[in-house]
């Protein structure tokens, strides 16, 4: 009987001026839960405050154009054609950074088509099986493909809008 | 009281008589007393001083988790009226996309804008916008293959000598590699023929640029295409290539 006041008096305290009665058990049961509210709210505010400074820095339209005029002046154009494609950015002022990845893109299918064409393959036309198991077919002229993407890279030096792309475009007419 | 020894009256509180120093026993029992209830006063007070931090500490547990209890709801309550009104402005915007917009710039085969278009009016793959959902999917893989394209290209262009990364290298083989494959769910069952053609003049570019730029052949091309990525053979070829071109690899 003593032990068994002993076990209940370690778990709760009762006393004569005031009823301070205390659970131990329940109490580490909502200390856990406490902690773990703690630690999510704790976490939630981090990732929020995290967001926010994310959003306000590296984001807007301040900060697109100024990144993507830093990778036009360090001739990244890759990164210029993935970033302006990964943000959608097809306003008016990016029009100076579409033109030349574009005429970059339009320089490069000229040099391939002109490459296959000076590897003496004048048609390119052959049959394969694709994934999926079925019979796919790769066809192209490089005579016409050569003649239509060499046009474009004229077309593209000769109407060019922007000044600063003048240089690029019509280096790649000179080729 | 009197003492029973002297006859003297003090207050019965005092433990002896003050005149004869007799002792007197109310006053010792009321002494004992007092002393039993000082020691039981101190004993409690030290019982709570020793309890008062767990009592505390259990009241600011009990706050905490109302707390947390009442920042769920309220954050869920506000999860709910944000989802509501980004629903309501969704269906604005959608309501103010317009097909003909978006065939317009379909047929001026200007997949960015068209790709901004859907993605700012919320359409991409709503009814009424599955050609234009279909060519973006296309578009997508396009520009994945394109970009590595472009940083093998730069390096030819003005790299002085210097080799594309080994990364770039793989990158630009395994996009290729899926467009001509055209496995994925992007390119499964084409429903509109503008969109076929696209595919294939896709695939006749990545075709152009694998012959042209890695002088692969035809034969080459078709054992590539049926291989599985990450296999050897795989990664074989990708050596081939980058060797053709002078290129070191390494894995």
């Amino acid at each position: 009987m003593q032990n068994k006041i002993k076990i209940k008096e370690l778990f709760q305290f009762k006393d004569k001026t005031g009823e301070y009665k205390v659970n131990l058990v329940a109490f580490i049961i909502k200390s856990i839960a406490a902690f773990l509210v703690v630690l999510t709210a704790i976490s939630a505010i981090g990732v929020v405050w995290e967001m926010v400074i994310d959003e306000a820095e590296y984001s807007g339209q301040e900060y697109y154009l100024s990144r993507c005029e830093q990778l036009y002046m360090d001739r990244e154009f890759s990164q210029l054609y993935d970033n302006m494609n990964l943000y959608n950015l097809t306003e008016p002022e990016y029009d100076k950074y579409w033109e030349l990845v574009n005429g970059y893109q339009d320089n490069l299918l000229y040099l391939s088509y002109r490459s296959v064409q000076e590897q003496g393959k004048k048609q390119v036309d052959f049959a394969y099986i694709n994934g999926e198991e079925e019979s796919a077919r790769i066809y192209f002229d490089a005579d016409e493909k050569t003649q239509y993407y060499g046009n474009k890279v004229q077309e593209n030096a000769e109407n060019c809008r922007f000044e600063s792309n003048e240089r690029y475009l019509a280096g790649f007419a000179e080729k | 009281m009197e003492c029973v020894k002297c006859g003297y009256d003090y207050p019965a509180k005092e433990i002896k008589c003050p005149y004869c120093g007799e002792p007197n026993p109310l006053g010792i029992a009321w002494k004992e007393e007092e002393e039993q209830k000082r020691a039981e006063t101190e004993h409690t007070k030290r019982r709570i001083l020793k309890s008062m931090p767990l009592y505390i500490a259990n009241k600011l547990v009990n706050v905490i988790l109302i707390l947390g209890v009442l920042l769920s709801v309220v954050f869920v309550a506000i999860a709910f009226i944000a989802s509501g009104v980004e629903s309501a402005l969704t269906e604005r915007k959608q309501s103010q996309a317009s097909v003909a917009e978006a065939e317009k710039l379909f047929e001026e085969d200007d997949n960015a804008a068209l790709k901004t278009y859907l993605k700012q009016y919320e359409v991409f793959g709503k009814v009424g916008y599955e050609k234009y959902t279909e060519r973006v999917l296309l578009y997508d893989e396009y520009v994945e293959f394109m970009r590595s394209a472009f940083e093998i290209q730069q390096v030819l262009d003005w790299g002085r000598g210097e080799q594309p990364n080994i990364i770039w290298v793989d990158g630009f083989m395994d996009a290729g590699h899926d467009i001509l494959q055209a496995d994925s769910y992007e390119f499964r069952d084409l429903e509109y023929d503008e969109n076929i053609q696209y595919l294939e003049e896709m695939q006749g570019q990545v075709s152009a640029v694998f012959m042209g730029v890695f002088e692969m052949t035809e034969d080459e091309m078709k054992s590539f295409v049926g291989l599985p990525e990450y296999s050897e053979e795989y990664d074989e070829t990708v050596k081939m290539v980058m060797e053709r071109k002078g290129w070191e690899y390494a894995e």
